[in-house]
């Protein structure tokens, strides 16, 4: 479960303070699938961010799975995001260097998992995802469906609680993006991971449980 | 425990990294190599010279004469020619030994050529004040310079070898020329020199000469010769002796007289000091370019790598764990890039001065990369990437 409690967030950008948040609150329960939309620069990215643990609040409680994580260390976020959280990205996030199974199997590295089990385990949420026949393929050899099928199957392969998604849709055609759409409510439904994703797009909001607004005034308007 | 498991966590994609580049690495270990061939070669040759700078100081030139030929070239060889001035040679001789002035012989006439072919060597016939005044020092000394002082043998000349033929040659070994016999009784250290305020390059690199005593059995009119025009003489009353010992010489041999040689001296100094500038700028720059090259490395090599790094960071990877996989990395190009110029360069004092450089800049860059992952969260590196 993800717990926000009145977190502020803000930019500085020479001598102006740009205030992203202030006073936010937020409860996403476990096995929802959430997604937040709103305008460009509203804040979607730095929220999904701060649920991820790669940027931290000015201030505010952030709960994790019932845990207090604001003031965590460097080292403790880098642990719960390798084992908590799964991320997907508009830009896959892919390492052009690394083999596809290779860039799959990359958080298990972090989590002390055997060479052997690794790849195991990345050929399974491969076959998952449908593309297992590529995992000797480099990243640049795939289409932009197949690299984001490989991301989310990087996202997955630690069976994280939470999957982040920011615009996974965003550089996919319509019908690729559906197909994405599909895997993550696959992923929803099978392993009842708690789904948050950050979209522009109306239509794959609709098909959320859940849709969240971020409106000017600095609030979130909840449409269940 | 933790320390070690991230070390090896992150040597693992520092192998792959360096399977995945063996092209770049080469390059940027080339790169590094030659910077410290050339690094430690200026070093070697900034220290030398100032050591000769130091010896040429230290040289009493105030005390200073010697023998000089005044002769036109063809009244030299007609003089050698004549057997019959041995005996003016030899009263000269007696005259300069049994002075009271300290006597320095540094000829450098002679020369042999080995059985390879290659170019003559020379052979410094010295005595042992010679040695006592340019501080040349042996391997495996001491040993009892007094022999520098005795007339040899032709077949058996004892002969200390420059640093140069320490591969070639071993302590024992016989060195046959067409009319002489050379024994090898050891090795010059490395970059001995002596001062020659008369030849071209004022410090005299003695790495490929072979030195020998001044007299050798037999030694006919042109050797003597030569020996007594490259005789110095160090005496207190540099005038008195000039004047009356230059005279009698002159009387026996109207070309050949004694001549002050402080101005020349004071020359070769002026000379060395320049030396050591020239090298000094060569030197500061090639230093500039072992800094900015290593730098420039290290941002081309974070920049090119941006991106995986923030993949990681994103996947369970702490800021840390960065650092430990670019300090290993550069930990051991320079390690490798050390030994490989250690393999190639003799000179202790050059080398350690060019890993103390390399240890200087390898700290740069782990500041440099704390201050870049440490200072910015993951969300800074990420969208930076």
């Amino acid at each position: 479960m993800i717990k926000l409690n009145n977190i502020r967030k803000t930019y500085i950008n020479g001598s102006d303070t740009l205030v992203v948040f202030e006073n936010l609150c937020l409860t996403v329960e476990d096995g929802e699938m959430v997604a937040i939309t709103g305008r460009s620069g509203c804040g979607k990215t730095t929220l999904l961010n701060i649920m991820g643990l790669i940027d931290s609040p000015e201030s505010g409680a952030y709960f994790l799975n019932g845990n207090n994580v604001t003031a965590l260390s460097e080292k403790e976020k880098a642990n719960k995001r390798n084992k908590e959280i799964g991320f997907v990205v508009q830009d896959y996030a892919l390492i052009d260097y690394y083999r596809v199974i290779d860039n799959v199997a990359l958080p298990l590295v972090y989590s002390d998992v055997g060479r052997k089990e690794r790849e195991e385990r990345a050929l399974k949420a491969l076959e998952l995802l449908g593309i297992e026949d590529k995992q000797k393929c480099f990243p640049p050899m795939l289409s932009g469906g197949q690299k984001q099928r490989v991301s989310i199957a990087r996202a997955i392969i630690n069976n994280p609680r939470i999957l982040l998604a920011d615009e996974p849709t965003g550089a996919l055609d319509k019908k690729t993006g559906m197909a994405v759409i599909h895997y993550l409510r696959k992923i929803n439904e099978i392993y009842k991971t708690t789904v948050v994703i950050v979209t522009h797009n109306q239509e794959l909001a609709n098909m959320c449980n859940r849709s969240i607004i971020f409106e000017e005034t600095l609030k979130l308007r909840d449409k269940k | 425990m933790i320390m070690k498991k991230i070390l090896k966590q992150q040597l693992v994609f520092a192998v792959d990294d360096t399977k995945r580049n063996v092209l770049s690495l080469l390059f940027e270990f080339v790169e590094l190599f030659i910077i410290g061939i050339l690094l430690c070669n200026s070093i070697t040759i900034i220290c030398s010279s100032a050591r000769a700078l130091e010896m040429a100081a230290n040289i009493p030139a105030d005390k200073m004469l010697r023998m000089v030929d005044n002769s036109s070239g063809e009244e030299f060889e007609r003089f050698i020619n004549d057997n019959r001035n041995m005996e003016k040679i030899e009263i000269i001789d007696h005259l300069l030994d049994s002075s009271l002035v300290e006597r320095i012989v540094v000829d450098n006439g002679m020369s042999c050529t080995l059985d390879d072919g290659n170019d003559p060597i020379d052979i410094l016939r010295i005595n042992s004040n010679a040695i006592n005044l340019y501080n040349i020092e042996f391997e495996d000394a001491p040993i009892d310079i007094a022999i520098f002082d005795f007339e040899c043998n032709r077949r058996r000349i004892p002969v200390w070898l420059g640093a140069s033929f320490k591969k070639y040659y071993r302590i024992g070994d016989v060195i046959d020329d067409d009319s002489n016999c050379f024994v090898v009784k050891g090795f010059i250290k490395r970059n001995a020199y002596y001062i020659d305020p008369f030849q071209s390059k004022s410090a005299v690199y003695l790495d490929k000469c072979f030195i020998a005593p001044e007299k050798w059995e037999g030694d006919e009119l042109i050797e003597c010769s030569s020996r007594i025009f490259n005789t110095y003489l160090i005496c207190e009353n540099k005038n008195d002796i000039s004047k009356n010992l230059g005279k009698k010489i002159e009387q026996i041999l109207g070309f050949a007289k004694l001549s002050d040689v402080s101005f020349q001296i004071e020359k070769c100094r002026i000379n060395i000091t320049e030396e050591i500038l020239t090298l000094g700028m060569l030197y500061s720059v090639v230093v500039m370019f072992v800094i900015i090259g290593l730098l420039s490395r290290l941002y081309l090599f974070v920049n090119t790598h941006k991106k995986e790094f923030a993949i990681h960071v994103l996947v369970g990877a702490s800021n840390k764990d960065i650092i430990i996989r670019i300090a290993e990395k550069y930990f051991t190009m320079i390690v490798v890039s050390a030994l490989f110029v250690k393999f190639f360069i003799s000179d202790n004092v050059s080398w350690c001065i060019y890993v103390t450089i390399e240890i200087v800049v390898f700290t740069l860059i782990i500041l440099k990369s704390t201050k870049l992952f440490l200072g910015s969260n993951s969300s800074a590196i990420i969208k930076e990437a």
